[in-house]
């Protein structure tokens, strides 16, 4: 029985899941992502809560999965353009951008050494750069470099063309569209970190030395732009005393009104990242509404309330502010415990900013219904409209990837055209 | 097709295997500069091998394409790539297994990188690795998988929100579903609940249960064999060709069973325990399930267990949870039900109040939206604070000293009546025990044999859910808190036993609406188990894997090993 396939928009761990998952079951996968890569926001985490273990491993076997079975395609830089159809036969017609970069291409490295122009490192969320013509990232599937054209000269400088020993480079690669039909479609289209400036009194902007958690994660990859030294931005000072400021713009009904589900979480995580590589002389200071750390989670909790060189406290920051002497920064809390208002200060302090659904500002093609915050309702949404991780609500990686597994199985049922539940 | 008339078309698709080689010489990656290649290429000249090439990259596309073609063009169908290790570049150098039989020769990582180059002993190890590659595949055979007649059915055992959706979605994918239910009815804890949280955005307001039509759909569902009070007493076998006996009603009967989910579901925290709280000792100290069930019974009037109308009530949270003592984990459901049992208390009498006491109020993701509803709510108290003491008030309601509060000191309130915010345990976890005295690995008890190198002791596991007729045991294993996940955030469905998924909160704690989703995805892993096994291959993580063993008995020296290894008891 040769079941007509499902297309899942967004190649994040939700998204590849959900491919590779209906695919050892039968079903033809095509994987739709918009960047040179596959993986999405979890590639750039340095390690998962709460096991502390680095996430391109469980990554590096999905992409095994996906090399190993012919029934997974997979397009990068690719972006929907329209839907037609309905359950059983939807026409969808992706355009494939080109990467100016072919399969031939080894990943040597020797055209980035002769390209003279640099552009600001996505990945590392502007923190370093790369050149013109990069490698997203050292790990990165498929392991290919990539021109970004916006930086690149053109055809006048030509010089990662010549430096290419394997003919991989051509400048003129032009724009491709495909048609695909497909019975189901699956938005695993995931989330951007929300955008810290939008928080009125914590200053993220105008201060050097307060950085977001996803700019934390970053730092403390060994890949990252600092080497994996949590360092301050302003004077590349070694931080040894750290704040994170719980909800930066979650559960607030001017910014994010939900939570965002992984934040504690991260938070706990990252203090052990600084723990770690300064054991004796490092703090860390959380401060919270609620600590969210549920089911098996609460022991990952109780490990850090064990480390009397980590200090939870029950809180929520008033007020951040710029020691313009020094780079420190100084925190102002509203301590609902009672000591009333106190100021602490910090080397440097990381706002635990939470996710925003990608599709609330860049909705793709196709009929899906959004919930209020913006998230897939794909029970509202048509038949054969499926959406998995957090483009479907805020959830860590293991609830991203039930959701996925379930998203497969509503894909085989779409295919086979059995009775729906 | 059947399968059977499958089996035999497939059997006659295979014909004889004549066998071509082609050598494939890479010279890239500094093969080519350490070594003499054309002595390398004698090698296989001397085997009077037509297709010998080199190329400067093998991996690459175009060098990948001379061995496409040389499949294609000249009829190889024996590949040996002398390159880089068997390990990388598994993609580049794949083909059909049922076609073609590879050989990977490692002269990168195990002889150019490791030895002098241009040496006369790194040409020999060169020369010899290549030698045995060649008689190797002198020997090698496609691959011929064991393909057995195998059952397309879902075994699922519990009739919960989470089992019910199992097998309403295995049926709707198109496979035949036998569901084992030990109560007479159907519906598990979702059936003896009041109200239920919210299952949809905009997440803010309780709602009726759902349970009603999912249990109508099952049991209307021609798809699905439906067996309530029964259990499973017998599990044989292994993917594809499970024996499951189930005993009902006295009887017994074993069906033919492809693949298993668990959906055993919770039971509360044994409240006995929690006397320091007022369990026990106070009349008017209820659980959360009791209040639940008690408001269900009394259509949604408030009433203690003496019989009156409680109008002030208060909700302690983590009782026994987050406690080493107790529940060292977080139920994550009993912060958002004593919000819904605090709704029913304001819902029950405009002036009736309900004050929940927490340490964290963990409301995450779109729950928030309800845990803003209730925070609007003028009859809902919220505070968070630690336990000092509890008394029995007058007229039976009970008073509660707190600390730790938002105000900084130590209040006193009294209340109509307590609900204990207790936990969930999986029930992996056999009546009676408690989580904080499993043994490891597998629950069951510890058995010490004295023998002449001292003693040994051993886990024996107890029979309780699946009674597996494995040497292993009979139960699946467990990591912490007998939850049998085995690796719960890249790949949460697996467990250790190949076969079996786990779905809803026997996995771990979460709402219905969780379960039910959790359903989908292990029903998917079910059926992807059956597609596998169907066409011989191993699922994940060895997925697509056609090997298995041929035991050679002339030469087995009885060690009995395998049969200790063998999950499936294929040699016992
Ligand atoms: C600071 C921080 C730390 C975290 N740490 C952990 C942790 O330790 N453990 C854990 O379990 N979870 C953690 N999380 C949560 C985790 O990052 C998410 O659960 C996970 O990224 C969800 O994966 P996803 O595939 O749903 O979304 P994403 O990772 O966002 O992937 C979505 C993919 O879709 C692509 N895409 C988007 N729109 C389109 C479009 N229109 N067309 C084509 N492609 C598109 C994107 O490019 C992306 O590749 C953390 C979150 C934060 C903020
Ligand atoms: C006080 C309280 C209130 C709650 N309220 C809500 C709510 O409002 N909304 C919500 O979403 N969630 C709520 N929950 C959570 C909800 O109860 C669970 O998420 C849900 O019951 C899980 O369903 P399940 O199928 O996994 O397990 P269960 O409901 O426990 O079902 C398991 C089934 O398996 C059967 N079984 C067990 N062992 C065997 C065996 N060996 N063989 C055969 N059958 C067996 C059982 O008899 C049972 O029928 C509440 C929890 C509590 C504690
Ligand atoms: S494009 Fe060419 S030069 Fe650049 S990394 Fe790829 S193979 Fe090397
Ligand atoms: S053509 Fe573009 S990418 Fe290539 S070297 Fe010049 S600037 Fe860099
Ligand atoms: S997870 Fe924690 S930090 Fe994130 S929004 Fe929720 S409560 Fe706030
Ligand atoms: S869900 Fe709330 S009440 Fe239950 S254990 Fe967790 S924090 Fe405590």
């Amino acid at each position: 029985m040769a079941d007509k396939g499902v297309l899942v928009v967004g190649g994040g761990i939700s998204g590849t899941t959900a491919a590779v998952e209906a695919a050892e079951a039968g079903l033809e996968s095509v994987i739709v992502e918009k960047n040179p890569y596959l993986g999405g926001r979890v590639a750039q985490l340095y390690r998962y809560f709460p096991k502390l273990c680095p996430p391109y491993c469980g990554l590096e076997i999905n992409f095994r999965r996906v090399k190993n079975n012919p029934r997974v395609t997979q397009y990068t830089l690719a972006e929907v353009e329209s839907v037609s159809g309905s359950v059983g036969d939807f026409n969808v017609t992706v355009k494939l951008n080109p990467r100016y970069v072919n399969e031939k291409c080894t990943a040597c490295g020797d055209c980035a050494k002769v390209c003279p122009v640099e552009r600001p490192n996505d990945f590392n969320y502007g923190l370093d750069t790369t050149k013109a013509i990069y490698l997203p990232h050292d790990l990165a599937f498929p392991m290919r470099y990539v021109v970004d054209m916006n930086a690149c000269k053109g055809e006048s400088c030509g010089e990662c063309v010549k430096a290419c020993k394997y003919d991989a480079i051509d400048l003129g690669m032009q724009a491709e569209t495909k048609e695909i039909n497909a019975a189901s479609i699956v938005y695993a289209t995931g989330w951007k970190p929300y955008d810290a400036a939008r928080i009125e009194n914590l200053n993220a902007d105008s201060i050097d030395n307060v950085i977001t958690n996803v700019v934390m994660e970053r730092m403390a990859a060994p890949n990252g732009p600092t080497g994996g030294k949590i360092v301050r931005p302003s004077d590349g000072k070694e931080v040894k005393k750290i704040a994170f400021a719980q909800c930066a713009g979650s559960r607030d009904r001017n910014n994010l009104e939900y939570c965002s589900a992984v934040c504690c979480m991260a938070s706990l995580k990252q203090a052990t990242y600084l723990r770690e590589k300064s054991p004796e002389d490092s703090e860390a200071t959380i401060f919270y509404i609620d600590l969210r750390a549920p089911g098996k989670y609460e022991d990952f909790l109780r490990k850090l309330e064990d480390d009397e060189k980590v200090t939870l406290r029950k809180g929520k920051v008033a007020k951040i502010e710029e020691d313009s002497a020094t780079g420190d920064v100084i925190v102002t809390l509203e301590d609902v415990l009672g000591d009333g208002k106190m100021t602490e200060t910090f080397d440097m302090v990381v706002l635990a900013t939470g996710m925003e659904p990608s599709v609330a500002s860049d909705k793709p093609a196709g009929d899906v219904a959004l919930e209020e915050h913006g998230f897939i309702d794909a029970d509202a949404s048509p038949d054969g409209i499926f959406a998995a991780g957090v483009a479907r609500r805020p959830n860590d990686v293991a609830e991203s990837v039930q959701g996925a597994t379930g998203a497969a199985l509503k894909s085989l049922q779409s295919a086979r055209e059995v009775s729906n539940v | 097709m059947s399968e059977e008339a499958k089996n035999e078309a497939a059997a006659e698709e295979k014909e004889e295997f004549t066998q071509k080689i082609g050598l494939y010489i890479c010279t890239g990656c500094e093969i080519g500069d350490a070594l003499d290649i054309d002595a390398l290429k004698k090698i296989g000249e001397i085997k009077k091998l037509e297709n010998i090439k080199t190329h400067e990259f093998l991996c690459s596309q175009d060098g990948a394409q001379i061995i496409k073609d040389d499949i294609n063009n000249e009829g190889v169908n024996s590949i040996v790539v002398a390159a880089c290790s068997m390990r990388v570049n598994t993609d580049v150098f794949s083909y059909d297994p049922l076609k073609y039989v590879t050989e990977r020769v490692n002269l990168r990582e195990q002889v150019v990188w490791t030895h002098e180059p241009g040496d006369e002993d790194t040409q020999m190890l060169a020369e010899d690795q290549l030698r045995i590659g060649l008689a190797r595949i002198a020997k090698a055979e496609p691959m011929d998988p064991e393909i057995e007649p195998i059952t397309r059915s879902v075994l699922v055992i519990g009739g919960g929100v989470a089992g019910l959706t199992s097998a309403l979605e295995s049926a709707g994918a198109g496979y035949d579903v036998v569901l084992v239910e030990k109560e007479a009815e159907l519906g598990g804890w979702s059936r003896k609940m009041h109200k239920m949280l919210p299952a949809k955005p905009p997440f803010d307001n309780i709602g009726p249960s759902d349970i009603g039509e999912k249990i109508s759909a099952v049991e209307g569902n021609d798809r699905i064999k439906v067996m309530t009070g029964a259990a499973v007493t017998k599990t044989e076998g292994a993917p594809g060709l499970y024996k499951v006996t189930i005993s009902r009603n006295g009887g017994e009967e074993t069906v033919d069973i492809g693949s298993i989910i668990m959906a055993t579901g919770w039971r509360p925290y044994d409240a006995g325990n929690l006397e320091h709280l007022g369990y026990g000792k106070f009349k008017n100290v209820v659980t959360n399930v009791e209040m639940e069930e008690m408001v269900a019974a009394n259509d949604g009037k408030i009433l203690r267990p003496d019989g009156s109308v409680a109008k002030k009530v208060a909700f302690l949270q983590c009782a026994g949870s987050r406690d080493p003592e107790h529940l060292p984990y977080c139920s994550s459901v009993c912060c958002l039900t004593s919000l819904k049992q605090a709704t029913y208390v304001t819902e029950s009498d405009a002036d009736a109040e309900a004050y929940i006491i927490y340490k964290d109020m963990r409301t995450p993701g779109l729950y928030e939206n309800y845990y803003e509803a209730a925070q609007d709510n003028p009859g809902v108290m919220l505070t968070k604070g630690e336990i000092v003491s509890i008394e029995e008030g007058a007229d039976g309601g009970v008073s509660i000293e707190i600390d730790h509060t938002m105000l900084g000191e130590k209040v006193r309130f009294d209340a109509d009546m307590l609900v204990l915010a207790t936990g969930m345990v999986t029930n992996m976890v056999p009546e009676g025990r408690t989580i904080n005295d499993l043994t490891p690995d597998y629950i069951g008890q510890w058995k010490e044999t004295e023998t002449p190198d001292g003693i040994i002791k051993e886990v024996i596991a107890d029979p309780h859910i699946l009674n597996l007729e494995y040497r292993q045991g009979p139960e699946m294993p467990y990591l912490s808190y007998g939850f049998p996940d085995s690796h719960f955030v890249c790949f949460p469905y697996e467990t250790r036993r190949t076969g079996i998924y786990a779905a809803g909160t026997v996995r771990a704690p979460m709402t219905a609406m969780q379960s039910a989703s959790d359903a989908g995805g292990a029903a998917l892993k079910a059926i992807q188990c059956l597609e596998l096994t169907s066409e011989g291959k191993a699922v994940h993580p060895r997925v697509g894997d056609m090997t298995y063993p041929e035991i050679n008995f002339t030469n087995c020296t009885q060690c009995r090993r395998c049969t200790v290894e063998c999950p499936f008891g294929t040699l016992d």
